[in-house]
């Protein structure tokens, strides 16, 4: 019995080399591809938890065995950072998520922003700024755009950008802001690229090495791996762009 | 992936149900036997975290256990490991939360027990151990049993607890509850659905079981 559950629950002792990953949700397309590449030239093994980034970041904070962080946005690194978590020297800025309009194949083209005001569009779909990130990107880019209050009527909150996401595919709203990461899983809606990227703080994906990782070198590695051109071509086939 | 998947559910949750057996055995025994002073507040702590949202059980089970934790911090002093975010942190907080269900089963079989053929055996010499272990855990096996399943088969569905204390890490605290989480989060509506049906055969043969248990034992009455 106990042997066997040491093949389920790894008690140690194996040969091949292990990294836990832990990374934020909106990931996960993008890393699992780049999981399977990774293993198959390193064989390294790599366990990938995904999550949401502050709760990935509190888990760290708990004494979870993560070796690699991605987050996204910059605020669950920082408080890692202040907790003195983060390994010397590891953090980097990776990749880069931007804001995208979506709507059903038949609606109508927006041609800016500020087409939101019409009458076309009866219902905006926006993610609960209080609850995600999304939200407070796009209140911040439709109130630099000068729209925020003329659409307030009109604006429908979803839970999170998934969510809000769906609101779109089941006809329940006519468009929606949402990450272009997001936007790409949903091939059937129209994907309008009109928010500028100067409407909204950067929407930057920082990866750092956990600094009480025995692996330390390996984390190191690891994220030099998702800057190499192959990772960035996966990242960027999900929505993703490398940060400058 | 799948297999050992659903091993590492099974794992957990059959740990979950060792741990917990001996102490439902050992509480109902005094709860329901020995009707110790204070039996009542057991009872009552007993079924405490059936009555609590388990995420409670599990931040609860943080608490205790993390880093700054009292258990947490002295395990690390010891042994230089961190239970978070292990399976033996799954393990017990599955432990916690199907424990109520595990005991009260327990209690109910133990108690149902003729307290005339304990008398019988004390008065003929048996200690107090002798009779438990050859009057009244054999007569209750079969409730026991059903407890036991009962306990096991909400172990295996465990999940509020298990994510605050364990995490959600394939492989190492990612239970089949945990990985349906996560496909539906994803939207992988297929490969969440295949985990369901998993889930659902799971539990399906388990509970089978466990009425099988329980109208035996109702039939020997």
């Amino acid at each position: 019995m106990t042997a066997l559950f040491c093949l389920v629950s790894a008690c140690g002792g194996g040969d091949s080399e292990e990294l836990l990953i832990f990374a934020a949700t909106s990931l996960t397309n993008a890393l699992t591809e780049i999981e399977a590449d990774y293993e198959e030239a390193t064989g390294v093994e790599a366990r990938i938890s995904y999550g949401g980034s502050q709760a990935l970041s509190r888990q760290i904070e708990s004494g979870a065995p993560a070796d690699v962080f991605i987050s996204a946005g910059a605020g669950p690194v920082t408080s890692l950072q202040d907790a003195g978590l983060v390994a010397e020297g590891s953090a980097l800025s990776l990749l880069v998520n931007r804001l995208v309009l979506v709507a059903r194949a038949d609606s109508r083209e927006p041609a800016s922003l500020s087409d939101l005001t019409r009458s076309d569009y009866s219902r905006i779909g926006l993610a609960d700024p209080d609850l995600a990130p999304a939200g407070a990107y796009a209140r911040e880019a439709l109130s630099h755009e000068g729209v925020w209050e003329a659409i307030q009527a009109k604006v429908v909150f979803g839970a999170d950008v998934r969510v809000t996401l769906t609101y779109v595919e089941t006809g329940n709203v006519d468009v929606a802001l949402v990450y272009a990461t997001d936007a790409m899983t949903a091939p059937d809606l129209s994907l309008f690229d009109i928010v500028p990227d100067g409407n909204y703080t950067p929407i930057v994906y920082p990866a750092v090495a956990v600094s009480e990782s025995p692996e330390l070198n390996l984390a190191k590695e690891f994220i030099e791996y998702l800057r190499s051109p192959a990772s960035v071509a996966t990242f960027r086939r999900n929505g993703f762009e490398p940060s400058p | 992936m799948d297999i050992s998947l659903i091993l590492l559910t099974l794992q957990i949750a059959v740990v979950a149900t060792v741990i917990n057996l001996p102490i439902a055995i050992g509480l109902s025994w005094l709860i329901v036997k020995r009707r110790v002073r204070g039996s009542f507040l057991l009872d009552v702590l007993v079924s405490l975290p059936l009555a609590l949202p388990p995420v409670v059980s599990g931040y609860f089970l943080l608490l205790l256990l993390g880093r700054e934790g009292p258990v947490g911090s002295l395990i690390r002093d010891i042994l230089g490991v961190d239970i978070v975010f292990t399976w033996v942190a799954a393990a017990l907080a599955s432990a916690v939360v199907s424990f109520p269900l595990m005991a009260r089963g327990v209690m109910t079989a133990i108690e149902g027990v003729d307290e005339r053929l304990e008398r019988s055996a004390r008065s003929l010499g048996a200690g107090a151990l002798r009779v438990a272990f050859t009057i009244t855990l054999p007569l209750a096996y079969r409730g026991i049993m059903a407890g036991v399943l009962l306990g096991f088969v909400r172990a295996l569905s465990e999940f509020g607890a298990t994510i605050v204390v364990a995490g959600n890490i394939p492989g190492r605290t990612q239970t089949l509850p945990l990985a349906i989480f996560e496909k539906v989060q994803l939207g992988r509506d297929a490969e969440a659905l295949r985990l369901v049906g998993v889930s659902i055969a799971l539990a399906v043969a388990t509970i089978l079981v466990h009425n099988w248990l329980l109208s035996k034992s109702r039939t020997k009455d």
